[in-house]
C-alpha cells in the first residue's frame, strides 16, 4: 500500500522542464490526511470503550450473566498486562529504577506496521463481536457465543496494549499500555507541542472524552433505531470494525513519509512500563523505599481505581435491567437500553468539563485536599447511582463521574506523569501528587485491577445493590488512606 | 445565420460557438439562449447531480447492508428491505451511472473533437433539468413516507418492475417512479443524440484520429438512442396498464411481455454503462504508463462489436422463465460471444500496461485496480452465460457479486479515476494526492471485502432480494457490511478532497499532467 507520490516520476521520462503534479498540501497540523486519521482514530476509540460499556448488556441478552461477564472482562485485563509485559521482556533489564526511555524502542517493528497490526487486530476483534453469536454456525467450531466474545475481548487487547491512541482517556477504568515519555502517540501528535506534558495529557482526555461522545451518540441512535441492545451492539460493533479498517489503512497509506515527520512513531510500550515484578520481594522493598506518604497516596489512589474498574462493567446492567430509566421527548421515546448511551454521554460531558477546568483547579486550591475530596466525590457516586430513579439525576452523576478528569494530573497511578524537570525529591511538595509509583509498585497496582471486574460480577451476582455499594466502601477506604497522609504531613518531614 | 445554428452544424469547421448563439432572434431563439450553456460547464452540472444522486442512492446501500447485519428481520419490516433495493438500484443505474457518463462527455467531447459546442446546446440543457423533477419523481415513495405523506410509500417493487406487483401496487409511489423514469428515458434519449450528432457534424478532426473515449461515448450514445425509447416505450405502456389495465402486462404472458422489453434495454444499458468507462480506462492508461495505446485500432472495433452484439443477448436474463433449449443455446452462444471483444479491449489494456514506465497516480492506481475487478467481473459473467450454472445461481447472491464487481468494481472506479483525471480540468485545481490516494485505497479494500464476502454468499447458493437468511451466514453478510462501510467512509474523504481543492486547492495549469511533450498527449487539455 506504499504510495509514491505522483510528482515522483520514473527515470526515462524525465524532461528538462518542471513536471506539474498535484502536490500534497503542506503537512501540518492542518494536512487533510492526518484529520481523516485522527477522526478514523478518536472515533474508533469511542466505538470500542462505548461497545466495552454495554458489552455485559449484550452478554446478558445473550443468556450469560454478570459472574461470567466479570470473568470475561477481567480476562481481557489480565491479557493486557501480559502482552505489555511480555512484549518488552527481553529489554528488561532487572533494575526498579524507572529504567528511561532507552528501552523504548519497538522491537525491530517498525512504527507504522505497530500502528497498523494493533488496529487491525482492533478490526478483527470487533468483527468477532458483531458475528459470535453465529460464527459457530458458519464455522462449525464448538466455542459458542461467549468463546467468540471471548475470542474478540482478547484480540482487542492488542488495541489497548500497543494501540495509536491507547492513552485517550478513560485510562483508569481499564489498563492500557503506557505510553514512554521519549516517544509519543499519534494522537498526542495534534497536540501543540510535545513539550508540555500536561497539556498533551489534557489533550489526550479531551479528545478522548470527544471520541466516547461520538461513540455514545452512535450507540444511543442504533439501539434507538433498531429497538433492541442485541442487534444495535452487532451494528456498533460492526461499524467500529470498519472505522478501525479505515484507520489501519489511513495509517498505511500516509507512510512514513517524511511530508508527515509528526506523525509516526508508535512506540511499544516502555520495558520500564510493563514489566512484571521479579517477585513479590521486588515489590516489597519498592513499597519500603517509599515515604509512608507517598505509600498512603499511591494505596488511597489504587482503591479508588479498582472500585471503579470492578463496577463499572455493571452500570450498563444496572440502568437497563435492574432500575430501567427510559425518557420520553416529544412524543418518542428512548428506551432503557438507549438511554445508558445518553448517560456515558454525560459522563464524557463531565469529563470534558472537568479536563478544562484541571488546571486552574490544580494551581488554585491545594492540592492534597482537591485530590481527596474530587475522590471522595468519585466514591460516592456508585452508592447513589444505585439510590436514584431519576433519569437527571442520573445523568447529573455521571457527569459528575466524568469530572474526575480534573483530578487525573494528581492521581498516582493514573496521572500524566509530570517528571518536574529539576531534580526533586518526590516528597518535597504537593507537585509530587501525581509523580507514578515505582515500576514493581505501579505493575502490582496493575495485577491488582484484574480480578476487580470479576468479584464486582460476583457481587453483582449476589445482589446488585451489593456491587454497587462494595465499591462506595472500597473507594472509601482509599480515601481514608488519603486521609491519613495529611496528618502524618503535619508531623513528619 | 438565424435560427439554422442549432440544425445544421454540417459546415465541420466547428461553426462560431456562442457568438452564433448571440446572433438568433425570435421568442424560440430567446429561449433557446437563456438555456443553452457552455458543454464544459453543462458536463459540471451533470456530474454535481450525479453525485448527490450517488450519494443518495449510496445511502440506501449502507441501509441495505445495515438491515443484514443480522440474519432476521427484527427491527424492519420486509418492505423496508425491498423498497431500499428497489431505489437503490434505480437511483444508482440512472440517475448516478448514466449521468456521470455524459458529465464527462460534455466536459471533455468537444475539444477532443475540436468542436466548438455541441450540436444542440438549448436541447442538451433542457434534457439536464428534465433530470430533476424525473429524480424527485423516482425518489416520490422516499421523500413522501420521510416527510409522512399520507399514501405516498417507498416503492418496493424491486428494479426490474416485473409486473405482476408493479402492476398490482396500489401505491401511488409507484406512478410516480413510472413518470420519473419515463423522463429519465426521454431526458436520456435527447442528450445521447446530441452527443451523437455532435461528434458525426461538428467534429473538425478526421475520424481516424478520432481518440478511444469518443468512440466509446459515441457507440454508447447511438446504443441509447435505441434503447431508451424502447424503456421509454415500455415505461409508458406500464403507466397505461397501472391506469386503464390495457391487458398487455398482466394475465399469463404479461411478465413475458415485460421480461423481453426490459431486458431487450437494460442489456444494452449495461454496455451503455460499461462502454465509456473502458474507454476511460483507454484514456488514462497510457498517460500514465508513458506510452500509447497498445493495439488502438483492435479497440475501436472491440466497441463497435460490444454495441451491436449486446443487443442481441437480453434472452440471458430469461434463462430461468421458460425457455426451448435452442433459443437458449443461440443467447448462450451470443452471450458468450460478447466476451470475444472485452477479452480483446482487456488485452490491450495490458499490453499498454506491459513495460509502461508506470506513475503510481491516484487515476492511474484506480484505473489498474478496475481493470481487475473488470476480469473478475467477466469471468464470472462468462460462468453465469452457462445457461446450466444460470438456473443454478441465476436467484442468488452470485449474480448480485458479479454485477457488483462490474457496475462498482469497473464502471463506478473508472468514473473515479476519470474524475481525479479530468479533475484540473474540470475545477481548475489540483486534488490533495494523499486524500486520493486514500480514498482510492478505501474503496479497493472496501469493494474486495464487500463483494468477495457476497460471492461467498453467492457459491453457497444464497437466494438474492430477501431480506432474512440462515443465521450461518450471518458472519460472511456482516463482513460484506463492513465492507460497505468502508467503502461509504472512502466516499466522504472524496467529497473531503473535492470540497478542500475548491477551497484551497493550489491551481492547475494549461497542461496540468505535463503531457505535452508525451507520446500519449490528448486534446482536451
Ligand atoms: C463478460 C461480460 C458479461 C457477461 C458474460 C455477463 C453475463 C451475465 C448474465 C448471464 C447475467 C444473468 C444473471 C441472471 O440470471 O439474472 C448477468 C446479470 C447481470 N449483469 Fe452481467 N455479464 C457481463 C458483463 C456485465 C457488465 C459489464 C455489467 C454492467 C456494467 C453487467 C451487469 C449485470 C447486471 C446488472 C446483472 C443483473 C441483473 C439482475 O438484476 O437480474 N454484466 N450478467
Ligand atoms: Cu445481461
Amino acid at each position: 500500500m506504499t504510495t509514491s507520490q505522483p510528482q515522483s516520476r520514473s527515470q526515462g521520462q524525465s524532461r528538462s522542464r518542471p513536471q506539474p503534479r498535484p502536490r500534497p498540501s503542506p503537512g501540518g497540523r492542518f494536512d487533510p490526511v492526518r484529520i481523516v486519521l485522527l477522526v478514523a482514530l478518536v472515533t474508533s476509540h469511542g466505538l470500542i470503550r462505548v461497545a466495552e460499556r454495554y458489552f455485559p448488556e449484550f452478554l446478558s441478552a445473550l443468556g450469560y450473566g454478570p459472574i461470567v461477564t466479570g470473568l470475561v472482562v477481567s480476562i481481557g485485563l489480565g491479557v493486557t498486562v501480559i502482552i505489555t509485559a511480555s512484549a518488552t521482556a527481553g529489554l528488561n533489564s532487572g533494575d526498579e529504577t524507572e529504567s528511561g526511555d532507552r528501552n523504548a524502542e519497538t522491537g525491530g517493528f517498525p512504527a507504522r506496521v505497530v500502528a497498523v497490526v494493533s488496529v487491525l487486530f482492533a478490526t478483527l476483534g470487533l468483527f468477532v463481536w458483531t458475528g459470535a453469536p453465529t460464527l459457530d454456525a458458519l464455522l462449525g467450531t464448538p466455542l459458542s457465543a461467549l468463546g467468540w466474545l471471548a475470542v474478540g475481548v482478547v484480540l482487542l487487547q492488542a488495541w489497548h496494549s500497543f494501540g495509536p491512541v491507547r492513552t485517550l482517556w478513560p485510562i483508569d477504568t481499564r489498563i492500557v499500555g503506557r505510553k514512554t515519555r521519549s516517544t509519543r502517540t499519534e494522537a498526542d501528535e495534534f497536540t501543540p507541542s510535545g513539550a508540555d506534558r500536561e497539556r498533551d495529557a489534557r489533550a489526550g482526555t479531551v479528545i478522548g472524552a470527544l471520541g466516547i461522545g461520538a461513540g455514545a451518540l452512535i450507540v444511543t441512535a442504533a439501539i434507538a433505531i433498531v429497538g433492541g441492545v442485541k442487534t444495535g451492539f452487532s451494528i456498533v460493533a460492526a461499524t467500529g470494525a470498519a472505522v478501525t479498517l479505515v484507520a489501519a489503512i489511513t495509517r498505511g497509506v500516509i507512510g512514513d513519509t517524511d511530508r508527515l515527520p509528526l506523525v509516526g512513531r508508535i512506540e511499544a510500550p516502555s520495558a520500564a512500563r510493563g514489566r512484571v515484578p521479579d517477585s513479590v520481594a521486588s515489590v516489597r522493598r519498592a513499597v519500603v523505599a517509599l515515604s509512608d506518604r507517598r505509600r498512603w497516596t499511591i494505596t488511597g489512589d489504587a482503591l479508588v481505581r479498582l472500585a471503579l474498574v470492578g463496577s463499572t462493567p455493571y452500570l450498563v446492567l444496572l440502568f437497563v435491567e435492574e432500575q430501567p430509566l427510559s425518557l420520553s421527548v416529544g412524543g418518542r421515546s428512548l428506551m432503557p437500553a438507549a438511554m445508558f448511551g445518553a448517560f456515558v454521554l454525560a459522563e464524557a460531558g463531565g469529563a470534558l468539563l472537568g479536563a478544562i477546568a484541571a488546571p486552574r483547579l490544580v494551581s488554585a486550591v491545594d492540592r492534597r485536599w482537591l485530590l481527596t475530596l474530587g475522590l471522595a466525590g468519585v466514591s460516592l457516586v456508585p452508592m447513589a447511582l444505585v439510590a436514584t430513579s431519576s433519569v437527571a439525576i442520573v445523568a447529573l452523576l455521571f457527569a459528575v463521574l466524568g469530572c474526575r478528569t480534573a483530578i487525573e494530573p494528581l492521581r498516582p497511578t493514573v496521572g500524566p506523569r509530570i517528571r518536574p524537570s529539576h531534580d526533586v525529591s518526590p516528597d518535597a511538595d504537593a507537585t509530587a501528587l501525581g509523580l507514578p509509583p515505582p515500576e514493581p509498585l505501579q505493575t502490582a497496582v496493575r495485577i491488582a485491577l484484574v480480578p476487580a471486574p470479576f468479584v464486582g460480577g460476583l457481587l453483582y451476582a449476589i445482589h446488585p445493590v451489593a456491587a454497587f455499594t462494595v465499591a462506595t466502601t472500597v473507594s472509601l477506604l482509599g480515601v481514608r488512606e488519603l486521609l491519613r497522609s495529611f496528618s502524618f504531613e503535619r508531623i513528619g518531614d | 445565420m438565424s435560427h439554422s445554428s442549432d440544425t445544421d452544424g454540417t459546415d465541420g469547421t466547428g461553426g462560431t460557438g456562442d457568438a452564433e448563439l448571440e446572433a438568433t432572434s425570435g421568442p424560440l431563439e430567446t429561449g433557446r439562449r437563456l438555456i443553452a450553456v457552455d458543454h464544459v460547464r453543462l458536463g459540471r452540472w451533470f456530474l454535481v447531480f450525479a453525485l448527490v444522486m450517488g450519494l443518495w442512492g449510496g445511502l440506501d446501500a449502507v441501509l441495505l447492508r445495515t438491515t443484514l447485519v443480522t440474519p432476521t428481520l427484527d427491527h424492519w419490516s420486509a418492505d423496508v428491505y425491498s423498497s431500499l433495493f428497489t431505489t437503490h438500484g434505480l437511483t444508482m443505474l440512472f440517475l448516478f451511472a448514466v449521468p456521470v457518463i455524459w458529465g464527462f462527455a460534455y466536459a471533455t467531447i468537444p475539444s477532443l473533437i475540436r468542436a466548438e459546442r455541441t450540436a444542440f446546446p438549448a436541447l442538451a440543457a433542457a434534457a439536464f433539468w428534465l433530470q430533476i423533477p424525473a429524480a424527485i419523481l423516482v425518489r416520490a415513495g422516499t421523500i413522501g413516507s420521510a416527510l409522512d405523506v399520507a399514501g405516498l410509500d417507498p416503492v418496493a417493487i424491486g428494479w426490474t418492475m416485473y409486473p405482476p406487483m408493479s402492476v398490482t401496487s396500489s401505491n401511488p409511489a409507484v406512478d410516480a417512479l413510472v413518470a420519473g423514469l419515463l423522463f429519465v428515458a426521454i431526458s436520456t434519449s435527447l442528450t445521447a443524440a446530441d452527443l451523437v450528432v455532435t461528434v458525426c457534424r461538428r467534429r473538425t478532426i478526421p475520424w481516424s484520429d478520432v481518440d478511444t473515449f469518443t468512440w466509446t461515448v459515441v457507440t454508447s450514445a447511438a446504443m441509447a438512442v435505441v434503447a431508451f425509447p424502447v424503456l421509454a416505450g415500455s415505461l409508458a405502456l406500464l403507466l397505461l396498464e397501472r391506469a386503464a389495465g390495457v391487458g398487455l402486462l398482466v394475465g399469463r404472458s404479461g411478465p413475458m411481455v415485460w421480461l423481453n422489453l426490459f431486458w431487450f434495454f437494460a442489456h444494452p444499458l449495461v454496455y451503455i454503462l460499461v462502454l465509456p468507462p473502458m474507454g476511460i480506462t483507454s484514456h488514462v492508461l497510457p498517460r500514465f504508463a508513458g506510452r500509447r495505446l497498445f493495439g488502438r485500432r483492435s479497440v475501436v472495433y472491440s466497441t463497435f462489436a460490444i454495441g451491436i452484439l449486446s443487443f442481441t443477448v437480453w434472452g440471458h436474463h430469461l434463462f430461468m422463465a421458460g425457455m426451448s433449449v435452442s433459443v437458449r443455446a443461440v443467447f448462450m452462444f451470443v452471450t458468450l460471444a460478447v466476451a470475444v471483444p472485452s477479452s480483446a479491449k482487456l488485452c490491450t489494456w495490458l499490453g499498454t500496461l506491459w513495460g509502461g514506465a508506470i506513475q503510481h497516480t491516484a487515476p492511474m492506481i484506480a484505473s489498474i485496480a478496475a481493470i481487475a475487478f473488470f476480469i473478475v467481473g467477466g469471468v464470472t459473467g462468462v460462468f453465469l452465460a452457462v445457461a446450466p450454472i444460470n438456473v443454478l445461481y441465476n436467484g442468488t447472491y452470485y449474480v448480485v457479486a458479479h454485477f457488483h464487481m462490474m457496475l462498482v468494481g469497473f464502471v463506478a472506479f473508472t468514473l473515479v479515476a476519470g474524475g481525479y483525471y479530468w479533475f484540473p480540468l474540470l475545477t481548475g485545481r489540483w486534488y490533495d494526492p494523499t486524500l486520493a490516494h486514500l480514498h482510492v485505497w478505501l474503496t479497493i479494500v472496501g469493494i474486495i471485502v464487500t463483494f468477495g464476502a457476497l460471492f461467498v454468499v453467492g457459491f453457497a447458493e444464497l437466494p438474492r432480494r430477501i431480506a432474512t437468511y440462515p443465521p450461518a451466514f450471518a458472519p460472511i453478510h456482516q463482513l460484506a457490511t463492513v465492507g460497505a462501510y468502508v467503502i461509504a467512509v472512502g466516499q466522504l474523504v472524496f467529497l473531503l478532497n473535492i470540497g478542500r481543492s475548491l477551497w484551497v486547492g493550489e491551481r492547475a495549469g494549461d497542461d496540468p499532467w505535463g503531457l505535452a511533450d508525451e507520446p500519449s498527449h490528448a486534446r482536451e487539455w
